[in-house]
């Protein structure tokens, strides 16, 4: 190479030294000025993938955590609704233990069955209330009022479900999407079935082997058809002791099974003796009796026939008392004795209940507990305080009445609480969900920070280098420009 | 005495003539491709004097020659046509970046996340008109992202066009200037004369020509340049051929030489990098954005249209797309392959719900479509064959679908939500169920049937009645059963017989004796029924999280009540006859409880009485893809996006301020957000159409392509004008004028003249000297 150096060579270099200087002093200014390293993907393609991976991720993350954040409040809306209905919830079962005392007046009683109604008024209100226009409980038919009450005279007689079974979602990942909410019929109206109670004394017993599928509450109505004395043979009379069915046999109240019911003959050796039904009072008999009643120490009745009494007959004899049971009014069935028997109800659905230890005819109140809405199972009890009031029911009747809805309302308690036990679970993954997306949030805007930001230290020395270099090359070649030349000293 | 003078003399004209040439070094020492020139000196030939001395006789400027390295030359032209064509890459793609402006807030990518984002918010709260809206709006936004994307590069590409042009021209006048000087010069070459300064004049065009076009050229004997590109001669010795410009069918620049139009492929030169990048790269890139765009709109009217607005099923949808035929207004007799629409259908299947929209009873229909065969007559004649639907492709040829009074139709996979027809299972009528058909039955064949406890009446089974009595049909033996017994009902469900009493209650029976031939063992009828007071209602809520197809068939496994009767259960079998699973309903079932009978798929059974013994059953409908033909989005029937490409994407006209219309729901519901949900999704899917990438990362890729290009092409430039430093500083070392050393010789050459002179005059007194002898 030679060694001439002309001044075009210097100028080049100058210009161009000038020229690399200025690009990094104005790449350093923007660095800072913009604060970011990364304008455009050819600053440093593969970096600019990742930012701009890390910047979509980003917003997503961002939306996510904010939809997450909205359903943790939509589910703690549903919360306080549904706290407000506890607390009323065991309001009602405070006034209706108390209902349930001897001690209550009729006008006690009556003021109680207000307040209860009240009570159902307000949870009608609280499953109807609404956030921004929409109704907190109904599904997704949020435009549609949940709950419709049906009232006669006033008050409530039936609370209808409008809403459907359709709940938000909320996406929490790629591929993990939860409920929000509870609907309406989640809330408000699941039932869990409990214990069937039965309430009466015909010696009717249910039988906690089975599950019943009748809902809410049935009135059994078990009345008498037939009696039948010891081994029955004799028109329904028994052939060992000769004792026949009464005339008036028609009247009897006896009922169940062989055994639960029993005639006891002592003989007098004269042809006559007394004769008693169960533990009942002893009647003496003379031996030409056709219809002789006896009533046992219940009150049940049976009507006897001894004129062909065996002579001397001395001893006990069962009777069975055939009936039937009949559901809500409806179509009797006949009563089948044994440890599980099955009624039908009406709809199709059907009770177990255990005859062996039936012993009369009359009404029970089966109440299948845990099958009923809370709404219905306010309504029940306020109806029972009421129709006590005005069957005028013995006060040890009626109280064991209106005690016996306090196991369903419990068990709606119940469904309430785990609504609730629900909903703050469901709030409290959603509060941890949007924690850790806030962490993550933070560590992609740190990721991204580092990769697509500026390094505002770096940046700084490298503009202070950047403007030395395109000082000292100013200087350079205003010295070139201005040198000496031979010129001067010719 | 003359020797000396002329001696003198030819000193002083040498001198002065070498002080013109400095002279002119300097007046040309900025002159751009000027070489200096350097003066050659010789002594003159001798003369031989007394004792035969060699008498000199002084100097001659033998040559002025210009300081050139032709092959310095030839390399500074091969790299002027590299940074020609980096530099121009580097301005083009660094342009395209701004157009795509990737890292900033209004990106494709980041108004791609916004809408997946607005779709995920908008699940949550889908009635929320402003959410629903937004999604409109993101949309709206993505589309004129992309629309803008594909006008800049359009804009971009006719700029370019227009420099392309520019240069041509210029390079043209630069061609017919190099062979007018070639002229020049071989013509100064032929008397002997080298004519530095047109040479030079001549090595500045050539560099032009090389940045502009990458030409190359190959200097000759007779002083002459052969310029050509790729192999084709432009110019040759005086004569240059025009290089014209034109646009092929593809918008690629075609270059061609003479009125031959002899082909010129520039790839090098500022001209092969705008040739290259209008051509190839923007049309590629501009391709990757129509292919992202296509997979959107795809992908997104797959899922919209799937879906339903909260309000539900449909009464009447019109298609985005019209069907346009080259064969005129005919265009129902178009196969469905030759739609000619931006999206093109396959063969699949079509699977229409139709929901009774007071009882939300709901019928599915399928259409098996095969494009190659059928026509849009066919579709439309398959659609109008569908129980409360009709179909017509209008003049725009536009397919319409509407519904009949009180009913809906929609395309999602939303299940019938009571799905016993007829009375088949549960009934409160005596009702018996015959499934074995075809049957092989024969003429004359007879059973009896007792209904409600009545006399036994006969049916006879005839040859007339049967199209083949061997292989009898459920229609037909139902047919025969229903003419020839009164006091029941005979229909076909689900291709069996299924024959009721039109009693109801306990009292309500069937009694079967199986007679001649033994056609109720054929048939496959059971011997009794009995009603009961209740008929067991079934009621189907959820969506099936598998999307195989499949036809659930429900039998009690017995006789018995629902929620009493011990161990009963109902079977549930495939439409394979596989067992799935075995729904416990009977002691301890809660009638109306939820029970799972597959992933998603639930059902209720309220109370009462079933009868396996009499054939019960009921079949429930199980949704696949309900359209794996794509008639959907190849017709944009209920889109989400219209158009074809980049260009031409849009929010569905349809839907355009109107976010009530928007397909939120999976069934419907005005919280039912499930179709957005599907939506969002989109975001994190592996396209088919986009080979298994997300959109996301296709369109990453495809601005992390563009970044490394433009970054590529910025680095190259970077080390060709280093190198191209490097070369010009050579050329400058070589041949610049250094103003110093001509000054110098300057000094030098005034001396020699002013001696030279001196030396005259000294003659001259010598000569005087003489005289005055």
């Amino acid at each position: 190479m030679s060694f001439r150096i002309t001044p075009q060579v210097l100028m080049a270099r100058s210009l161009y030294d000038m020229t690399n200087s200025y690009g990094r002093l104005s790449d350093a200014q923007l660095d800072l000025s913009t604060t970011r390293r990364l304008r455009v993907f050819s600053d440093d393609a593969a970096d600019a993938a990742r930012a701009l991976d890390l910047r979509t991720s980003l917003q997503g993350t961002t939306q996510r955590r904010a939809t997450v954040d909205d359903a943790a409040r939509a589910s703690d809306s549903q919360s306080e609704i549904l706290e407000q209905v506890s607390d009323l919830v065991a309001q009602a079962r405070q006034l209706t233990t108390s209902a349930a005392s001897d001690a209550k007046s009729n006008s006690d009683l009556k003021a109680i069955a207000t307040e209860i109604d009240a009570i159902l008024d307000q949870l009608v209100a609280a499953a109807n209330e609404t956030v921004q226009g929409r109704y907190l409980f109904s599904g997704s038919a949020i435009d549609t009022k949940p709950f419709v009450a049906t009232r006669i005279g006033g008050k409530v007689t039936g609370v209808s479900y409008r809403g459907d079974d359709i709940v938000r979602q909320a996406r929490l990942g790629p591929n993990e999407v939860k409920d929000i909410e509870l609907s309406g019929r989640q809330a408000f109206l699941s039932t869990t079935r409990d214990t069937t109670l039965l309430v009466g004394g015909t010696g009717l017993k249910t039988v906690t082997s089975a599950q019943d599928t009748m809902i809410g509450e049935a009135k059994l109505s078990i009345a008498h058809t037939t009696t039948v004395i010891g081994d029955g043979t004799l028109s329904g009379g028994d052939s060992v002791s000769g004792i026949q069915l009464g005339t008036s046999t028609g009247l009897d109240t006896v009922i169940g099974p062989a055994g639960n019911h029993s005639l006891t003959v002592t003989s007098n050796g004269s042809g006559g003796g007394t004769i008693r039904l169960d533990g009942g009072t002893e009647v003496t008999f003379t031996g030409g009796e056709t219809d002789l009643a006896l009533e046992n120490e219940s009150g049940d009745l049976v009507h006897v026939d001894l004129s062909s009494l065996v002579s001397g007959f001395s001893g006990s004899v069962d009777l069975t008392g055939n009936g039937t049971i009949a559901v809500d009014d409806g179509a009797p069935q006949t009563l089948v004795f044994g440890g599980d028997v099955v009624i039908q109800g009406q709809d199709g659905r059907a009770m177990h209940i255990d005859t062996s230890a039936l012993e009369r005819g009359g009404e029970t109140f089966a109440l299948f507990q845990g099958t009923t809405s809370i709404f219905d199972t306010l309504i029940g009890i306020r109806d029972e305080i009421t129709g006590a009031l005005e069957s005028d029911l013995d006060p040890t009747e009626r109280t064991a009445r209106v005690q016996s809805r306090l196991g369903a309302l419990d068990a709606s308690h119940e469904g309430i609480l785990n609504s609730l036990a629900t909903l703050g679970a469901r709030s409290a993954s959603f509060q941890r969900v949007s924690e850790s997306l806030q962490f993550f949030e933070l560590s992609i805007e740190e990721k991204r920070g580092e990769i697509e930001d500026t390094d505002i230290f770096k940046a700084s020395i490298d503009l202070a280098e950047a403007q030395n270099a395109y000082n000292a090359a100013l200087q350079a070649a205003a010295k070139i420009l201005t040198g000496p030349s031979l010129l001067n000293f010719l | 005495m003359s020797i000396g003078l002329s001696t003198g003399l030819r000193a002083l004209l040498s001198s002065k003539t070498v002080m013109d040439m400095i002279g002119h070094n300097l007046a040309n020492q900025n002159t751009p491709g000027y070489s200096r020139q350097v003066a050659i000196l010789q002594t003159t030939q001798p003369v031989t004097g007394p004792h035969l001395l060699q008498i000199g006789t002084g100097v001659l400027l033998q040559d002025i020659f210009s300081v050139r390295n032709e092959s310095l030359n030839a390399r500074i032209r091969t790299e002027r046509a590299s940074i020609g064509r980096y530099d121009t890459e580097t301005s083009m793609l660094s342009q395209l970046e701004s157009i795509l402006g990737d890292l900033t807030d209004n990106g494709i990518a980041v108004k791609m996340q916004s809408l997946f984002d607005a779709a995920d918010e908008a699940a949550a709260t889908p009635e929320d008109a402003v959410l629903r809206g937004n999604v409109l709006s993101s949309i709206s936004e993505l589309s004129l992202a992309f629309r803008l994307r594909t006008s800049g590069i359009d804009d971009q590409r006719t700029t370019s066009l227009l420099q392309a042009q520019a240069l041509v021209a210029n390079s043209n006048s630069d061609l017919a200037q190099v062979a007018n000087l070639n002229t020049k010069i071989s013509s100064q070459y032929a008397l002997g004369v080298i004519p530095n300064d047109l040479l030079d004049q001549r090595t500045q065009l050539l560099e032009n020509l090389s940045e502009n076009l990458g030409a190359t050229a190959l200097p000759l004997k007779d002083g002459t340049v052969a310029v050509s590109v790729a192999g084709v001669t432009l110019v040759s010795g005086g004569s240059a051929q025009q290089l014209q410009g034109t646009l092929d069918e593809n918008g690629r620049v075609q270059l061609s030489a003479g009125k031959g139009g002899l082909k010129v492929p520039a790839t090098l030169g500022k001209l092969g990098a705008l040739v290259d990048i209008t051509a190839d790269y923007l049309p590629q890139k501009l391709g990757e954005l129509d292919t992202m765009a296509r997979s959107l709109i795809l992908e997104a009217n797959r899922i919209h249209s799937r879906g339903v607005p909260a309000t539900g099923p449909f009464t009447q949808l019109k298609s985005t797309y019209g069907i346009t035929s080259a064969i005129g207004p005919d265009v129902l007799s178009l196969r469905l392959s030759e739609l000619g629409l931006p999206f093109e259908m396959k063969d699949g299947k079509v699977s229409i719900a139709i929901s009774n929209l007071s009882t939300g009873d709901v019928d599915r229909h399928e259409l098996d479509i095969d494009v190659s065969a059928d026509t849009v007559q066919d579709l439309v004649d398959g659609l109008n064959a569908i129980p409360h639907l009709s179909a017509f492709v209008d003049g725009a040829g536009r397919l319409s679908l509407k519904s009949g009074a009180g009913y809906g139709f929609d395309f999602t996979r939303r299940l019938d939500k009571l799905p016993v027809e007829n009375g088949t299972f549960g009934s409160s009528s005596a009702t018996l169920v015959a499934g074995e058909f075809p049957a092989a039955l024969a003429n004359g064949d007879t059973l009896q049937i007792a209904v409600n406890g009545g006399a036994a009446q006969t049916v006879t089974f005839n040859s007339a009645d049967f199209a083949d009595i061997t292989n009898a049909t459920a229609d037909e033996v139902a047919a025969v059963i229903a003419a020839q017994i009164s006091g029941v009902t005979a229909n076909v469900v689900d291709g069996r017989v299924v024959v009721a009493s039109n009693a109801t209650g306990t009292s309500s029976t069937l009694a079967i004796t199986d007679g001649t031939g033994s056609p109720a063992a054929a048939l496959g009828l059971p011997a009794s029924s009995t009603g009961s007071d209740t008929s067991v209602s079934v009621e189907v809520t959820g969506m099936p999280a598998s999307t195989k197809e499949d036809v659930y068939t429900f039998k009690p496994t017995g006789d018995g009540q629902i929620g009493v009767t011990d161990d009963l259960g109902i079977e549930v079998y495939d439409q394979n006859g596989l067992l799935l699973t075995t729904l416990e309903v009977g002691a301890g079932y809660e009638p109306g409880s939820e029970l799972e009978v597959t992933e998603g798929v639930k059902v209720k059974f309220g109370p009462g009485f079933v009868q396996g013994s009499a054939g019960q059953f009921f079949d429930l409908d199980i949704p696949g893809d309900t359209d794996t033909a794509d008639m959907l989005p190849v017709f944009g029937l209920n889109a989400l996006f219209q158009g074809a490409d980049a260009s031409t994407i849009e929010v569905a006209s349809g839907l355009n301020g109107k976010p009530s219309a928007v397909s939120g729901a999976l069934v419907g519901g005005p919280g039912d957000g499930g179709n957005f949900l599907k939506l969002s999704g989109l975001a994190t899917r592996s396209l088919d159409t986009l080979s298994g990438e997300t959109l996301l990362h296709r369109y990453n890729g495809f601005a992390a392509d563009v970044g490394s290009t433009a970054a590529g092409a910025e680095q190259a430039l970077k080390s060709s004008t280093l190198v191209m430093i490097t070369l010009e500083t050579q050329r400058a070392q070589e041949s610049g004028v250094n103003p110093d050393e001509e000054l110098l010789n300057l000094e030098r050459y005034q001396d020699a003249y002013e001696s030279a002179a001196k030396y005259l005059s000294v003659l001259t007194d010598l000569n005087d000297v003489l005289l005055q002898l």
